[in-house]
């Protein structure tokens, strides 16, 4: 059977002009139903009721050429699912929906072919979301729309087993807007996005392995932005032993060589911990000003930094609870404007925040004439409020 | 429980030289009927694997169900064995045969020797001859019949009897790994797809042996299930190392050696003993957990048979480098064995430079400056590059500072003070490049040179030590005990004071600072195990529906 895009049944503007939504909503249902048995007729899809081996699975191509599905454009305005970002004049406009993202859940029918994008509208419709509505929308306001319909994108693409250049190009912009919207979001969303991301990048990190073997003429496949998809799984990794267990040769020699990795390698060393208590992570450096200079150094790119930022809290509560056990305590020159240089704080309230919030004290003291204030050691115990709660 | 093996054929093959067609799963023939009589070869198979049953022979019962494709195809009684199963036709035919065979007694073990006997019949001297082109389909056939036995296998092996089949355990999981690795290597698959399919089959007989029953492991002679355990872990270590899938190795190791397993020579054999603790400890050394890898892998060197210069090699490069990293310094003499005569030029450069605290010697030992840039490449194919450079770094600090307090502090001092501004001066110093290894171009230094005057940080390329930097160094020594003290700052933009410790010595010994880290044995149970697995006894628990 020949591949047909979804307007073969029904025509893309005629759904949206005659007739209610309703009765085209009903008229889906029906067909969607016919064409599924006349595709696994065909022998276009497989039959979900007949157990076969996964070597033998047929290969899943989508056909739908619109940045949604028309079955789900009706769905949607049918069920009052339309986001504002799909409408116009407060009126839901097919031409900007955009398809969501649809968990896999047990007991829903499998995608038909018409219901998954074609490689190539997937990298309009990635480039749509980025000029077109996080180009022109405030980034809190867009952020989760945006979150959902490139999380479809990547769904498009695993269903159809796709491995193609497109797929690592959408993954590689969706990654970067998952990693500017660490910045930008506020802290509370921030376990969302860094889910997304490590998925991401666990895709991204199989894509990549097509560098790893020669085709058929002994060539070897390049990615050109290989090298900074590398050393953002580094630091993703940061606290996970990544650079001592990953086997580095496999690499291409100029992605493992290049400054972006070194830079992540030196970050990711830099902010290895010493875990109390623990038989492992021995020889830590753990240089927190070291860490926050890399990070601040002209070879930290902005999406690099924005990924750093997440680990900013853990180092400085190290580093706060290390100058709280390590530095004299009878002595008041431990002064609040080392600490901020030692560990970047950009205000000096911030620092103090967290000073008190990890339960230690500020105090001031006067040296000729000069008036500073200074962390008071061996007072309170370093601790957080948030834990001292649960002590007895 | 795996699936229970199809009725019918898998795959087609262009084998036409059997007096009988054989039929596909698909095909739409009716399966031939069996004949009532059990073919001659078959019936003395079947009575020799029922004699060792009986008898308890479980090394007789392994010569029955070889894997070894050389014995398949060349060895009495297994090219008549496979005739008559290729004569039977199909799987069907098989079944039937077994069970009139074998009885109802055991039926798992009939699903295997099935299983069994289905693999044997696709074993074609062709896929060692190679003689006809049909050979890579008849090797992937082989395979997955292989992987369906092992299913079934798996069945057998959980039987509450199943501890006689530990010895075939241990024997069909190496040689079904040494066929996956060849299938992929046949196949030139970069996914190795072969060694991926024989994971699950292999980690379920490898949970089977872990929790098939409760007897201790007291005598090397006794038959159980958990014998089999530290094989079936090696085995698992090889294909998720070759994988580089690695996320399970530590909770495996952990059940292994937590299953209170006598892990010593007569209850295992000292290869299987040698593996176990070679694994163990590269396993150990990439979590940096140094001073256990250190212990693994000398165990590893002790067992490792003198003969075996090779083995003995691939264990002594990273017990060299758990070593170092544990303060353990090599002698000399070790680097005249027949296993490491070059290795003397690699790791006493090294060690000498984290002895005298030596930036610069350090670069030159790992090849990132000077004239031997070769050993860069040599650390980074022994995967040791990123490790001693992450993790020697703090120790090169260390011994630096120790040097100036010996040069700038007398014992008759009140307080033991080194100034931060002095190893600042040190460290600098240090950490400048010599003339001929600034090159002319930053592009033609694959390591970057940026500012030939520059003295920078860890190859950074133009980041600069600054003061505060350093102190940043020096605490987080002070805060891993790696110095005895604290730190003192001053007013006026003085510099800060390490101040040393008056009682002991202020630079203990690094391999016994970190020693005195280790857990207390029997206090691990409250440690997470990576990859969130543990085995969960079932004995006792209600199926679901009962």
């Amino acid at each position: 059977m020949e591949e047909k895009d979804c307007s073969s049944y029904y025509s893309r503007e005629e759904i949206f002009k005659v007739g209610t939504i309703e009765e085209w909503y009903k008229a889906f249902i029906e067909s969607r139903a016919l064409e599924r048995q006349e595709l696994i007729a065909a022998g276009v899809i497989d039959n979900p009721a007949v157990q076969k081996p996964l070597e033998e699975a047929k290969p899943f191509r989508g056909t739908c050429i619109y940045m949604c599905p028309s079955f789900e454009s009706v769905q949607r305005i049918h069920q009052k699912m339309v986001d504002k970002f799909e409408m116009t004049d407060g009126k839901p406009d097919h031409k900007k929906f955009v398809k969501s993202f649809h968990r896999p859940a047990a007991g829903l029918e499998a995608p038909l072919p018409c219901d998954v994008r074609k490689p190539w509208i997937l990298v309009g419709t990635l480039h749509y979301l980025v000029k077109e509505i996080l180009g022109r929308y405030p980034w809190q306001e867009c952020q989760g729309f945006v979150r959902d319909r490139t999380r479809s994108i990547r769904q498009d693409f695993t269903y159809q087993n796709y491995e193609g250049d497109e797929a690592v190009h959408c993954t590689e912009v969706i990654i970067r807007f998952h990693l500017v919207g660490l910045y930008l979001l506020p802290d509370n969303d921030e376990y969302m996005e860094l889910e997304q991301l490590g998925k991401s990048l666990t895709t991204l990190s199989f894509l990549y392995k097509a560098s790893q073997v020669p085709d058929a003429d002994g060539n070897y496949k390049r990615f050109p932005n290989e090298a900074e998809f590398r050393s953002y799984m580094i630091l993703t990794h940061i606290h996970d032993g990544y650079v001592e267990r990953e086997d580095f040769m496999k690499w291409p020699e100029e992605v493992r060589n290049s400054e972006q990795v070194k830079h992540a390698i030196r970050i990711y060393q830099a902010a290895q911990k010493c875990l109390r208590g623990s038989a492992e992570g021995f020889n830590a450096m753990h240089y927190a000003n070291t860490f926050f200079t890399l990070v601040a150094s002209e070879k930290t790119d902005f999406t690099t930094a924005c990924l750093l930022e997440v680990y900013f809290a853990d180092i400085r509560k190290s580093a706060l609870q290390a100058i709280a056990s390590n530095y004299m305590k009878t002595s008041k020159m431990t002064t609040l404007d080392f600490i901020q240089d030692l560990l970047y704080y950009e205000e000096i309230e911030d620092l103090i925040d967290e000073i008190e919030n990890y339960g230690l004290e500020v105090g001031q003291n006067t040296i000729d004439g000069v008036s500073y204030t200074y962390l008071v050691l061996g007072g309170k115990k370093f601790n957080s409020k948030f834990e001292a709660c649960f002590l007895v | 429980m795996p699936p229970a093996p199809r009725r019918g054929g898998s795959r087609t093959s262009s084998r036409s030289n059997t007096p009988l067609s054989r039929t596909n799963s698909r095909s739409s023939a009716p399966a031939r009927r069996p004949t009532s009589s059990t073919p001659p070869v078959i019936l003395a198979w079947t009575s020799a694997i029922k004699q060792a049953l009986s008898q308890k022979r479980p090394r007789l019962l392994h010569d029955l169900l070889t894997l070894k494709l050389v014995q398949l195809v060349s060895k009495k009684p297994y090219p008549a064995l496979r005739k008559e199963a290729r004569e039977l036709g199909d799987r069907f035919a098989i079944e039937t045969v077994i069970d009139q065979e074998m009885g109802d007694d055991w039926k798992s073990l009939n699903s295997m020797l099935v299983a069994y006997l289905w693999f044997l019949e696709s074993a074609d001297p062709n896929m060692i001859m190679r003689k006809r082109p049909s050979y890579k389909e008849e090797t992937m056939t082989y395979f997955s019949r292989m992987v369906e036995y092992l299913k079934a296998f798996n069945s057998a092996f959980n039987h509450p009897d199943g501890a006689i089949l530990s010895f075939t355990a241990t024997l069909m999981a190496k040689w079904a790994c040494l066929t996956a690795v060849a299938v992929d290597q046949l196949l030139g698959d970069p996914h190795m797809k072969a060694s991926k399919d024989l994971v699950n089959p292999l980690l379920r007989t490898f949970n089977i042996a872990l929790s098939g029953e409760r007897t201790p492991y007291t005598s090397p002679n006794q038959t159980l299930k958990k014998a089999a355990l530290v094989d079936l872990g090696n085995c698992l270590f090889r294909l998720y190392y070759k994988l580089n899938e690695t996320s399970m190795i530590p909770t495996l190791q952990d059940h292994i050696t937590a299953g209170q397993l006598p892990l010593s020579y007569p209850y295992f054999r000292n290869p299987t003993l040698c593996t176990f603790f070679y694994y163990r400890g590269i396993s150990l050394l990439r979590s940096c957990a140094f001073i256990s890898a250190h212990q693994a892998l000398q165990d590893a060197y002790s067992i490792c048979h003198p003969g075996y210069i090779s083995h003995r090699r691939k264990i002594l490069i990273p017990l060299l480098a758990s070593s170092i990293l544990s303060g353990l310094f090599p002698r000399p003499e070790l680097f005249n064995r027949p296993e490491s005569p070059d290795l003397a030029e690699l790791f006493l450069p090294l060690c000498y430079a984290i002895q005298k605290g030596d930036f610069r010697a350090f670069r030159h030992a790992m090849g990132i400056e000077g004239p031997a840039r070769w050993k860069y490449t040599w650390w980074e194919e022994n995967r040791l590059l990123h490790i001693l450079e992450g993790r020697a770094n703090i120790l090169l600090w260390r011994s630096l500072i120790r040097k100036i307090w010996l040069l700038t502090c007398s014992p008759q001092q009140k307080q033991q003070i080194v100034r931060i501004d002095d190893i600042l001066a040190c460290a600098v110093a240090l950490h400048r490049k010599e003339p001929h290894d600034i090159g002319p171009a930053p592009s033609s230094d694959p390591h970057g040179v940026a500012d030939p005057a520059s003295w920078w940080f860890q190859d950074s390329g133009g980041l600069r030590l600054d003061r505060i930097q350093v102190e940043g160094i020096v605490l987080s020594l002070v805060d891993q005990k790696l110095i005895r003290g604290y730190m003192l700052r001053q007013s006026g933009g003085q510099s800060t004071w390490l101040v040393l410790s008056k009682t002991g010595n202020p630079f203990p010994s690094l391999y016994q600072t970190l020693l005195a880290r280790q857990p207390v044995p029997g206090a691990s149970a409250s440690r997470q195990l990576a990859g969130g697995g543990r085995v969960v006894r079932m004995n006792g628990v209600k199926e679901i529906g009962q």
